[in-house]
């Protein structure tokens, strides 16, 4: 369960906040779609609940176990190899880190080099690295960010395949800003969440979702007025 | 339900220890992995013994106390050291730490001081079992390791709790580093490494003693010595600093942990 108790987020060099009094309550084993424009404080609403960072006010209760935003780009330190890297990440999570390093490699179809700095990999490397990373660390809840999307059609492939393995064991979050994408994981049974002015609404409907983001904001597009699929964001 | 409590508590504990462990473990890679390394850190309190000792014996002096000139500034620096290693080091700053947010800030600072004391003990090892094997004199093995033990623990905390408040100050004081390097460089004249306290004349001497490091040197010093004079000595003093600094050091890093964030 986790739960937001007037959850407020600020940054310092915004007046307005970004979420405002947000409450909110997660239930195990359940799914759930965030739907919002661009800017929207999808990102930093998923960063509060896996304790990336914490709110300005309110408090969180969170009784199980949160994953990082899958394919989460963290920093690291400067020659911090491949292996320091996932073997950090296996003790911290409690597993083997042989085991972890090897299903990673296997799973992402990635030949490197374990010595290497995580710094000196290419792009596509280390986000197919942290993809399957964040998918196999275990976690009750799996919080999926579609800014950090596939960037390619190999890539798209991997992380629709995990994505649907992960949400039938696992309650999963995901924050987007197609509402196809929306939809489609609202007819496998997700509940639909609007995040507008930093506000959060539930809403049973999707269509109905859309129609009233587009109102509100003129550069929330309709599902049907012919804005290509998957219309991930740019990468901040 | 007393039950289910219990088991909670337990499975939190192991998750707890497991992210001590494994920052415990990075600390240790990165501190021997990296080419200068850790072992580069302990040249520079064995250059100062060496300078101070031997221009002492270049000018022929006697020891100020004790038989050995050298072990006399050994075991004043080396405590010094145990004081400035971890008060600089506990820098919460490892990107790759922090980007899983199961370890927490204060796990690091726990692992920090683990992987400080592991290297710390070994470097007194490496000292006085050198100078014992040499056969600089006869009173380089500690005649009372407990208290040894104790004296190192109390400087640890003190240093861990003034490292905590560092840490704070030099994330929003860039320059701040730089200049508590020197700073703790400069105060091994203030805290009795190359005298006695007790031999200097009372006005210098009531001064000085408002420094708990002072404290920690002549603590150290009865370790070795048979009749240090410990009119000076008080060894509550070291420890109620070291709990000050700790409560003051943790207060701060929770209060400041938000804007420390957005630095």
């Amino acid at each position: 369960m986790i739960a937001l108790h007037s959850v407020s987020k600020y940054y310092r060099h915004k007046r307005d906040p970004v979420l405002d009094q947000i409450s909110f309550l997660f239930r195990p084993n359940t799914h759930v779609a965030i739907l919002g424009p661009r800017g929207s404080g999808k990102t930093t609403l998923l960063r509060l609940l896996c304790g990336m960072e914490m709110p300005t006010s309110g408090y969180i209760e969170r009784k199980m176990s949160v994953s990082l935003p899958v394919g989460y780009n963290g920093k690291v330190s400067a020659k911090t190899t491949v292996r320091q890297f996932l073997g950090f990440a296996a003790r911290v999570h409690s597993i083997g880190a042989d085991d972890l390093t090897a299903f990673v490699l296997k799973t992402a179809d990635l030949q490197i080099d374990l010595k290497q700095p995580l710094n000196e990999l290419l792009g596509i490397e280390r986000r197919r690295l942290n993809y399957v990373l964040s998918y196999a660390l275990p976690a009750d809840c799996y919080l999926f960010d579609e800014s950090i999307g596939p960037r390619s059609r190999a890539d798209a492939e991997l992380f629709d395949r995990l994505f649907k393995l992960r949400s039938e064991t696992a309650a999963t979050v995901l924050a987007t800003s197609s509402a196809r994408a929306a939809h489609s994981f609202c007819q496998r049974g997700a509940e639909l969440y609007l995040l507008f002015d930093g506000q959060l609404i539930r809403c049973p409907n999707v269509n109905r979702a859309v129609r009233d983001l587009h109102r509100l904001s003129r550069s929330f597009p309709l599902p049907d007025n012919g804005d290509g699929d998957p219309d991930h964001e740019r990468p901040r | 339900m007393v039950q289910e409590a219990l088991l909670q508590t337990q499975r939190s504990l192991a998750i707890w220890f497991d992210c001590i462990g494994a920052v415990v473990v990075r600390e240790a890679e990165k501190k021997f992995s990296t080419k200068p390394g850790g072992l580069f850190t302990a040249i520079e309190p064995i250059g100062f013994i060496a300078v101070i000792a031997t221009s002492r014996i270049l000018f022929n002096a006697t020891p100020t106390f004790g038989d050995s000139v050298l072990l006399f500034y050994c075991t004043g620096v080396v405590p010094h050291y145990a004081f400035i290693w971890i008060s600089t080091h506990t820098k919460v700053s490892d990107l790759t730490v922090t980007s899983f947010p199961r370890v927490q800030p204060l796990d690091q600072i726990i692992a920090k001081g683990v992987v400080e004391m592991l290297f710390y003990f070994g470097f007194m090892i490496f000292v006085f079992g050198g100078l014992w094997l040499v056969g600089v004199s006869a009173f380089a093995l500690p005649r009372h390791p407990l208290t040894l033990l104790a004296v190192v623990e109390a400087l640890f905390l003190l240093g861990l709790g003034v490292g905590i408040i560092n840490t704070v100050v030099g994330t929003f004081f860039r320059l701040w580093f730089h200049i508590y390097h020197v700073l703790g460089r400069g105060a091994m004249i203030l805290s009795g490494v190359v005298f006695v306290p007790d031999f200097l004349p009372p006005d210098v001497r009531n001064w000085l003693a408002w420094n708990p490091i002072l404290h920690g040197v002549t603590w150290f010093r009865t370790a070795f010595y048979e009749k240090y004079p410990t009119h000076i000595l008080d060894t509550g003093y070291i420890i109620e600093w070291a709990i000050l600094t700790l409560v003051v050091g943790l207060a701060l890093e929770r209060v400041t942990r938000h804007r420390r964030a957005q630095h």
